[in-house]
């Protein structure tokens, strides 16, 4: 790793100065300071801008790990979204605009948008949906999952919603960690013009659990048992009679599950008054956005970023948001950036995964088409590689020209940026950019101790934020884990990173036994359980290989049960066994048949060594190895 | 008046009990039946009649005679009588009885037995044939005229005629007034002196009604012995002196919205419009955009706006809008086939000004006409802003336009291009419209450019071109140019420009229709039409507000479905014609929605229709301009009390009068010719073809009206169309809305006709529901009575029946036409009707 190289770097990408002269935080040295010096003046002005029923009393209680926000105030982030949007006169407005993957568009009003979510909570409400429940939505990336999300919020029940791309044994786990009372389900979703059956999925991941379904049904409308419902016939035999459901600041909004190095997945949990005011903060300070822009997140509703900036952040601030269903180079390589024109988007935000494959189809497809609409280019998931920054200056800004592109890092447990590139600083290669307003990031070692400029490191935290997860859903232990990992009372966010001089951090991966692919984080355990539960698999242990279009990939090491012997055929049926238990994105690239793996002692797969024969790397202490 | 049972139904009880004494064991119905040859279920009623009279039981198995000892009851004639209508007719009967006690209702149905259907009558009880019956002939108090059908009377005059009638003929006739799809007659029963002992009725479904009618009122007449009087044979009864007319009581507007109303004083504004044009229009101006500001607002006539200002009505519709409203719905379209497909002020933006650029590579310069013929819609609606934003002038003509007339048009115009649909959607159904422009252009040169429907190939085609900026143009730069809708003649071709024209119905559309920020507007009227052009695009736009653009009837596929697109998408303020409001209410079923505000404009509103309208839609604003004014002239602002059948007064910039042909002015509550002054900011730059309407210093509308003494203004008809009625002087709109208070006229026409002694008045009237033919005779001279109730001492009009009326396709109604038909004459151009009209059948 050329470490010292990296942080050497005197090369910076700045935005054009008229954007910076436009820029809605102009000075950001000052900005930031006053985050850290006045939270509570800073923190609590942003908050009044949104509508309390009760106004709070007081803007944090810091009792760390704990960390509560807007104590005594009572609110609802959806009511902010759409009550006071449409109130203040944007009834009209277009709130989301939604593009299939074969052009068809849609346009919800913040009027109908309102109108649609109180239906159809209307309709929860009928079904026994209130305050606290939990509501699983297993949604393909549409409007219907949008209003899925809000009428749940809307009630003050909380929702937490499962990728539609993960399989049964994910599906399920999440349901039942829950304890949903009910299941809003699609039937199919569309990915490069062919349709993924969701409908057996969700089927065979609810067996025997006593759960009501809702089905959003695109296919064909199924002749339903009893207990299951029909989307539109529930949200249209409804009138829009409900009404939002005042709750504490501190009320959950959703669990948001996101995998770990240990075996189950965490169910991140997010306030409707923390998340309110911080999403909206970084939306409007980090990622620019002003009020007449076509703001498009091209990320999808199960994960983080589709939370807080498809729905919850465009939505609180009126802003046009764009979802789009469907795969970034179908029908052709070109297909966002002929959003980009038709749509003149203005802020894109995408993963590096995704700026990758466009650097791989080559600059012709962007300059096709007229980008002259786009300002900003946020990009985060994962690292971004300096080559792809460099291309997409180049190419997608027009190299700095135009626009600027925005690397920023952040976590499901963090709920909106918190390094990152602001548009008045330069650019580095390498880095994803500084600590943002309200953030303290520092990297230490193992033992809480801060390192020296240039050198990696753990990246931790040193005080929560608005946004920042309040607990695990159901393990509070787990909870606590994330602030003892490293001594000192600080976040550990799980990540390897380095700082510079200039304050700049370079976040370099994962620092436990959690995959990276594409953006999506993947807990190694998940996938080697999945593996285990093959009746053919004795062992297997995962490791994430480098991969030039996602980051890492996936590779499965397994011992055979007595019996079964390695063929091409059983490869192909572990890989297809994975994919169904936990969905597409968790697919092994490779899959090798070993006699038995390197273990420590007390037992424990050392991932650590396959990782570094198979990178041809140090392996490093080894002293704990069995053999 | 003696009341027996008949010979018939005492024979087959006296049958049946002697059949009874037989079979002490028991008889059962169908026996009976067979032994009298009758249906089960008038065995069925006659048993259980006996039973009820003691003379037979009930029993294990069947009927069994009764042991009380057949002696005859206390005779009930009424009662029988009620009997014996139930057994002749076989609808459920009603009899009323007047007890000492009080009213009491008795019923008789196919289902056995009569029993009290309550003491009481409803509160509605003036609505029922029975009611009416009890009201003509007995000593009641009036009940309060409360609504309980579309067709319930509420008026006390209407009512009090109807009663006359009833008393004249004997006979009330109740046709849905209480239910729909219930129709019903009833008599009174009168003793020998002629004392109401009660009265007698049945009703039916009123689908069966015109054929049962006959039937049914001669078994009531002869039941309750009085001779069959369907013929009123007197002439109807003398008409009421004049001051008895119905006067005219203004309604105040609703508290909530007069204070919210964006005109707070009307007065003020008024008096500074004319005092000071230069403050009052330059300020309203002056949120607009204007490359070069203006030098003068008005020349010293008020006849020039905007003296050296450029500025251009495409710029001020969408760019101006861009910094605070890209991303607001600017135009929601609904097409034929329904779908509904949302503007942005972005796209609108985007897609015109590129539209634009490609018209320009077409050969379209600043001032060229271009012809458009397409429907209503979102192209529509870029073609037009694309060619302001050029600076060329749009020609929309009307969609549906036969060959000749368009041929005859594009010619006149010169258009140099025409941008044409290949088909529209009418009643769900897509009518093409190759042939037809194909057909118009042959030999002619023009190019046009085509929008294939079904497809994008427009807008693709459309976004294809070079963005181009709007154009400055000085601000009487013509902006369009419309034909004016030949209900009177040949048509005219009528120029707006862009400076006066943007800041006229601007101010319109935010001070009198009274659209806040975040609303949305409808108009019914089509893109092709001034109000369309005014207040279905321009206006709504130019206030950077939400325009509802439908290509389809109002009321496709039915009149729920527009009321349930109105719920939907939120309108607020709907602009529409009297016709729309007259289909709807004939219609009846209202269903509910969020508008706060109805205009009406196109032809006078009936005062029926006004109420109705208030009653079930929303506010109304009635409102008079025409195509040479650009925007309403008249109208009755929010914060005035309205009086229904009086448009309203004046708005700011207008002054208007009423004079004698040479136009000397007349004092109020005389007809005359309504002339205006000054026609404020909208009106027209440059006419084509026509006599200017200014002569003489003042604008001649056409029209005939009245002014009361506080200075509203009642739109009477078209001076040309005046009927000259012995010594009085008749507007068409004058007999039309007297004809529309009787709750059976859906919509009217009137006009004059040769008489003996000089004209006479002619009324077509389309009757709400089917009348039977048996009926007509009854309800003209229903409708003649009523008529002259308002009209005063005039010669009685003749009425006439038909299915529906001829207008043109702005839906204004086709008098000249219906003349024409009547007296056999040459109707003339007819380019301007509607298709669909059927001619109209006489009675």
């Amino acid at each position: 790793m050329s470490l010292e190289k990296l942080l050497k770097t005197e090369e910076r990408l700045w935005a054009p100065e008229s954007l910076r002269q436009q820029a809605n935080l102009r000075d950001f040295a000052a900005e930031y300071r006053r985050s850290l010096e006045d939270p509570e003046g800073f923190w609590g002005t942003w908050a009044r801008r949104f509508y309390w029923e009760k106004p709070f009393a007081k803007v944090y209680e810091w009792n760390l790990p704990e960390h509560r926000w807007f104590l005594g105030g009572t609110t609802n982030a959806v009511y902010n979204a759409l009550e006071r949007n449409v109130e203040r006169g944007l009834r009209h407005k277009v709130a989301l605009l939604y593009l299939s993957e074969d052009g068809q568009e849609q346009k919800l009003t913040y009027g109908e948008l309102l109108d649609r979510v109180r239906r159809l909570a209307t309709g929860l409400k009928a079904l026994g949906v209130g305050k606290g429940d939990r509501v699983v939505i297993y949604m393909p990336l549409t409007l219907e999952g949008v209003l899925a999300m809000l009428a749940t919020a809307y009630l003050g029940a909380i929702h937490s919603v499962v990728y539609a791309g993960l399989g049964v044994s994910a599906l399920r786990e999440r349901i039942l960690d829950a304890q949903a009372k009910l299941l809003i389900a699609g039937d199919v979703g569309f990915r490069r013009g062919k349709g993924v059956d969701l409908r057996s999925i969700a089927e065979e991941a609810l067996r025997d659990l006593p759960l009501k379904v809702v089905w959003f049904q695109r296919a064909y409308k199924a002749e339903l048992p009893e207990g299951h419902y029909d989307f539109e016939e529930l949200l249209w035999s409804h009138p829009p009679e409900a009404r939002a459901e005042m709750v504490e600041a501190e009320h959950p909004l959703f669990i948001l599950y996101t995998s770990g190095s240990t075996g189950k997945p965490k169910g991140v949990v997010h306030v409707h008054g923390g998340y309110m005011v911080g999403t909206t903060y970084h939306l409007r300070t980090f990622f620019d956005a002003k009020d007449e822009d076509l703001f498009w997140a091209t990320s999808d509703i199960g994960w983080i970023v589709g939370h807080s900036y498809i729905v919850y952040a465009p939505l609180l601030e009126g802003i046009t948001s764009v979802l789009r269903e469907g795969a970034p180079d179908h029908p052709d390589p070109g297909a966002f950036w002929q959003v980009v024109e038709r749509y003149r988007v203005n802020v894109m935000f995408t993963a590096p995964t995704a700026v990758r494959m466009f650097m791989k189809y080559g600059p012709e497809w962007p300059k096709k088409h007229d980008l002259s609409s786009l300002r900003l280019i946020a990009v985060a998931g994962e690292p971004l590689n300096p080559e792809a920054l460099r291309w997409a200056y180049q190419h997608l800004a027009d190299g700095g020209r135009r626009g600027f592109v925005a690397d920023n890092w952040w976590q499901t447990e963090l709920g909106g940026p918190t390094l990152g590139t602001p548009l008045v600083l330069p650019a580095k290669p390498g880095f994803a950019g500084v600590a943002l307003p309200g953030v303290e990031a520092e990297v230490v070692d193992e033992e809480g101790r801060p390192v020296p400029p240039g050198q990696g490191g753990l990246l931790v935290l040193k005080r929560p934020f608005p946004h920042m997860m309040r607990t695990v859903w159901g393990n509070r232990e787990r909870y606590l884990q994330y602030w003892r990992e490293v001594p000192g009372g600080v976040y550990a966010a799980g990540d390897v990173a380095s700082q510079d001089e200039e304050g700049y951090f370079s976040v370099l991966g994962r620092a436990d036994d959690v995959l990276n692919v594409a953006g999506h984080r993947i807990g190694t355990a998940d996938v080697e359980s999945a593996l285990v539960s093959h009746p053919a698999v004795a062992e297997a242990a995962v490791i994430g290989i480098p991969d030039p279009l996602k980051g890492e990939a996936i590779k499965a090491f397994v011992v055979l049960r007595a019996g079964h012997a390695p063929s091409e055929e059983l490869k192909e049926s572990l890989i297809q066994h994975v994919r169904r238990e936990l969905g597409p994105i968790a697919t092994p690239q490779e899959v090798v048949f070993l006699d038995k793996l390197p273990k420590t002692r007390s037992g424990k797969i050392l991932r650590r060594l396959l990782k570094a024969k198979e990178l041809g790397l140090d392996p490093g202490d080894l002293s704990t190895l069995e053999e | 008046m003696a009341h027996k049972r008949s010979l018939s139904t005492v024979q087959a009880a006296l049958r049946t009990l002697a059949y009874l004494a037989e079979h002490p064991e028991g008889v059962e119905v169908k026996e009976v039946a067979r032994l009298l040859g009758k249906s089960l279920s008038t065995a069925y009623a006659l048993l259980n009649s006996l039973v009820e009279e003691g003379f037979a039981v009930k029993g294990g198995r069947g009927y069994r005679l009764g042991s009380a000892k057949p002696v005859p009851p206390e005779p009930a004639p009424l009662e029988e009588a009620l009997e014996e209508l139930y057994l002749r007719t076989r609808e459920r009967c009603y009899l009323v009885l007047l007890t000492p006690e009080g009213v009491r209702l008795k019923t008789r149905g196919r289902q056995g037995q009569p029993h009290p259907l309550g003491e009481t009558f409803p509160p509605e009880w003036h609505a029922l044939a029975l009611g009416k019956v009890l009201l003509a002939f007995g000593a009641f108090p009036l009940p309060p005229l409360t609504p309980k059908t579309p067709y319930t009377l509420t008026d006390p005059l209407a009512l009090e005629e109807e009663l006359k009638r009833v008393r004249a003929s004997g006979l009330a006739v109740e046709m849905e007034e209480y239910a729909l799809g219930i129709s019903g007659l009833a008599v009174p029963l009168l003793d020998a002196e002629g004392r109401l002992l009660g009265a007698l009725g049945v009703k039916v479904p009123a689908r069966r009604f015109p054929f049962a009618f006959g039937r049914l009122a001669r078994a009531l007449s002869e039941i309750a012995q009085i001779p069959p009087h369907l013929k009123a044979e007197d002439p109807p009864p003398p008409p009421p002196p004049s001051e008895a007319r119905v006067e005219v009581r203004p309604v105040l507007p609703p508290k909530t919205l007069a204070q919210k109303a964006n005109l707070q004083d009307y007065q003020e504004a008024y008096a500074a419009s004319l005092k000071d044009p230069e403050a009052f229009w330059g300020g309203f101006a002056r949120e607009f955009l204007w490359e070069k500001p203006w030098r003068a607002v008005a020349d010293p006539e008020g006849r020039r706006w905007f003296l050296g200002g450029t500025t251009n009505a495409a710029l001020n519709a969408l760019d101006r809008h861009l910094p605070e409203k890209a991303q607001q719905v600017a135009l929601l379209a609904l097409d034929g086939e329904g779908h509904l497909e949302k503007w942005t002020y972005k796209e609108l933006w985007e897609a015109s000004r590129r539209l634009a650029g490609l018209l320009k590579g077409l050969g379209v310069q600043k001032g060229d006409r271009v012809a458009l013929y397409l429907p209503t819609g979102a192209e529509a609606a870029l073609a037009l802003l694309a060619l302001a934003r050029l600076g060329a002038v749009h020609v929309a003509l009307p969609v549906g336009l036969g060959p000749e007339a368009l041929r005859e048009r594009l010619i006149q115009t010169g258009a140099k291009l025409l941008i044409a649909a290949d088909g529209h959607y009418r009643r769900g159904r897509l009518i093409p419209l190759r042939p037809v422009v194909e057909a118009a252009l042959k030999g002619l040169g023009i190019p046009v450019l085509w929008h294939t429907r079904g497809t994008t190939e427009f807008l693709e085609r459309a976004l294809e071109g070079k963005a181009l900026e709007a154009e400055p143009l000085p601000a009487h730069h013509p902006l369009f140019l419309l034909h004016t809708s030949g209900s009177t003649g040949r048509p005219k071709g009528v120029v707006h420009g862009h400076g006066g024209y943007m800041v006229g119905v601007a101010w319109a559309l935010r001070y009198l229709f009274d659209l806040k920020p975040g609303e949305v507007f409808h108009t019914t009227a089509d893109l092709f039409w001034v109000v369309g052009h005014s207040f279905g695009l321009y206006a709504p736009l130019f206030l950077g507000g939400t325009s509802l653009l439908v290509e389809d009837t109002p009321d496709h596929p039915s009149p729920a479905a527009f009321y349930e697109r109105l719920a939907r998408l939120g309108v607020d303020v709907l602009l529409t014609s009297p016709t729309v409001l007259r289909a709807l209410r004939r219609h009846g079923e209202t269903r509910p929605t969020a508008l706060r505000l109805v205009g009406s404009v196109g032809e006078a509103l009936a005062p029926e229709v006004w109420r109705w309208a208030r009653e079930r839609l929303a506010w109304p604003l009635d409102n008079w301009w025409q195509t040479e004014l650009g925007a309403p002239a008249l109208a009755t602002p929010l914060t005035l009390p309205a009086k229904p059948g009086f448009v309203g007064v004046p708005l700011p910039g207008v002054e208007a009068r009423v004079v004698d042909p040479r136009g000397q002015i007349l004092p109020p509550g005389e007809k005359g010719h309504l002339v205006l002054v000054r026609a404020g900011p909208a009106q027209m730059v440059d006419l084509l073809g026509g006599k200017d309407p200014w002569q003489g210093g003042l604008y001649w509308t056409g029209d005939l009206a009245v002014m009361d003494e506080e200075g509203y203004f009642r739109i009477l008809g078209r001076t040309d169309e005046v009927i000259k009625v012995g010594e009085a002087r008749l507007g068409t709109a004058e007999v039309e809305a007297a004809a529309l208070t009787h709750p059976q006229v859906a919509e009217a026409a009137a006009i004059g006709i040769p008489g003996e002694e000089g004209e006479e008045i002619a009324v077509f009237v389309v009757p709400r529901k089917e009348v039977p033919e048996e009926l007509k005779p009854l309800l003209a001279e229903k409708l003649k009575g009523h008529l002259l109730r308002y009209l005063g001492p005039v010669r009685p009009p003749k009425i006439f029946f038909a299915e529906s009326l001829p207008r043109t396709r702005s839906g204004k109604i086709l008098r000249r036409l219906l003349k024409a038909r009547l007296l056999g004459l040459d109707p003339g151009d007819t380019s301007g009707m509607e298709v669909e009209d059927v001619p109209g059948e006489t009675a």
